[in-house]
């Protein structure tokens, strides 16, 4: 009997699906935001434009602050959480898991419209309010991450171990568990990262002014020089997360050699 | 869609396809009567996810369309905005209720859907 296999078939369509979408639109716009004086020859005037834009390094500046606070802060709140939750908390999990799959939900026109009223008054005034909501949006993508990490290792066991040998729970957390779910973490990390910086609808219903509200008021100056923001925050991006990706494969290298 | 699918496939066991196979099925025919069963649910799961996620769209349907189509997140944004439309935040804030109304309907259908996949898991 022939076994008639499904495998490739499948990648060739997925690869050819993913290069028209992804690929195609965005060589697209690098070859348009190469484009010189009035749209004849290949220069870097666009990017000139942009680096000289007024508020380029102000709103950039307070994109990423909030996006490291926002990550941080979420670490914070869901580590200890999520083990918790695979130690302790089985009863809660699956409450858990609702709750921090509501933001993908609700739809966030909705969240933005009624938590700023319920947020405290010192915070409505503050940019950091974002800080809050950009934690929230996080939260589904952040339950999974962590969650995966957490079941793939022996959670019992090293808590048993650490708290044996004398270690507090704050110890076991970041120099036991911390180590060993890096993988889940940095991806935590990345997606909060990542969603912050790029979060556009709460930032402009709430009045704030970030990198993407920027890049939507200053792309009406200069088509061309849009093109190149969005390329230009684009391959940022995909930088900024491999730099990420390749120091924490080298963090878990060394924990292995410490063994 | 990823997120809510990569589980489900991990879900799919190996003694399956072999238990199939065993019995002179095509791998074809273990999709058919096999697979794509069990993944059902968590297809409906993850329609309700991506329906919630295309129905709140704000900024990508503002970037597209510069306004000119009638979204309800849209809308809202410019009557809340209080740009062009003054003192009608009131009706703003009374759309996303209907929005959250309309998104908890696509919930129970998720939760539904995550009932029937967890019959599979253990």
């Amino acid at each position: 009997m022939k076994k008639f296999s499904l495998k490739w078939p499948l990648i060739i369509i997925a690869s050819s699906f993913a290069v028209l979408t992804f690929v195609v639109p965005l060589y697209g716009a690098a070859l348009y935001s190469f484009r010189g004086d009035s749209g004849k020859g290949h220069s870097w005037v666009n990017y000139q434009w942009l680096i000289h834009a007024d508020g380029f390094y102000l709103n950039l500046f307070t994109s990423l602050k909030l996006a490291v606070l926002a990550g941080v802060l979420n670490l914070v709140l869901m580590v200890p959480t999520m083990v918790y939750l695979n130690l302790k908390g089985q009863n809660f999990k699956s409450l858990i898991d609702f709750l921090c799959i509501l933001p993908l939900i609700i739809p966030v026109v909705s969240l933005a419209i009624g938590a700023q009223v319920a947020m405290p008054e010192f915070l409505q005034n503050s940019e950091y309010e974002l800080v809050f909501f950009f934690v929230i949006i996080a939260l589904p993508y952040t339950y999974r991450a962590l969650d995966t990490s957490l079941q793939t290792v022996a959670l019992k066991t090293l808590v048993e171990a650490s708290r044996s040998l004398g270690a507090s729970w704050i110890r076991t957390i970041i120099r036991v568990i911390v180590p060993a779910i890096r993988g889940g973490i940095t991806g935590a990390l990345f997606l909060t990262f990542a969603l912050s910086i790029g979060e556009y609808t709460i930032t402009s219903l709430l009045h704030w002014e970030t990198f993407p509200t920027w890049t939507v008021v200053a792309a009406q100056q200069n088509i061309l020089g849009a093109i190149a923001i969005s390329v230009f925050s684009f391959v940022g991006a995909i930088a900024l997360l491999s730099i990420i990706a390749l120091f924490s494969k080298k963090g878990a290298r060394q924990v292995e050699v410490d063994e | 869609m990823v997120l809510v699918f990569k589980p489900a496939i991990a879900g799919l066991r190996r003694e399956w396809e072999e238990a199939s196979t065993s019995l002179g099925a095509s791998s074809l025919t273990y999709w058919r009567r096999v697979g794509i069963p069990i993944l059902f649910p968590s297809f409906i799961g993850a329609f309700f996810l991506l329906f919630a996620g295309g129905f709140s769209a704000y900024a990508t349907a503002r970037a597209l369309t510069v306004g000119t189509v009638p979204l309800v997140p849209i809308i809202i944004g410019t009557l809340v905005d209080g740009n062009v439309i003054s003192d009608q935040a009131n009706l703003g804030d009374a759309l996303a209720v209907g929005m959250i109304v309309v998104a908890t309907f696509a919930m129970a259908g998720y939760i539904w859907a995550q009932h029937k996949t967890a019959k599979w898991r253990n």
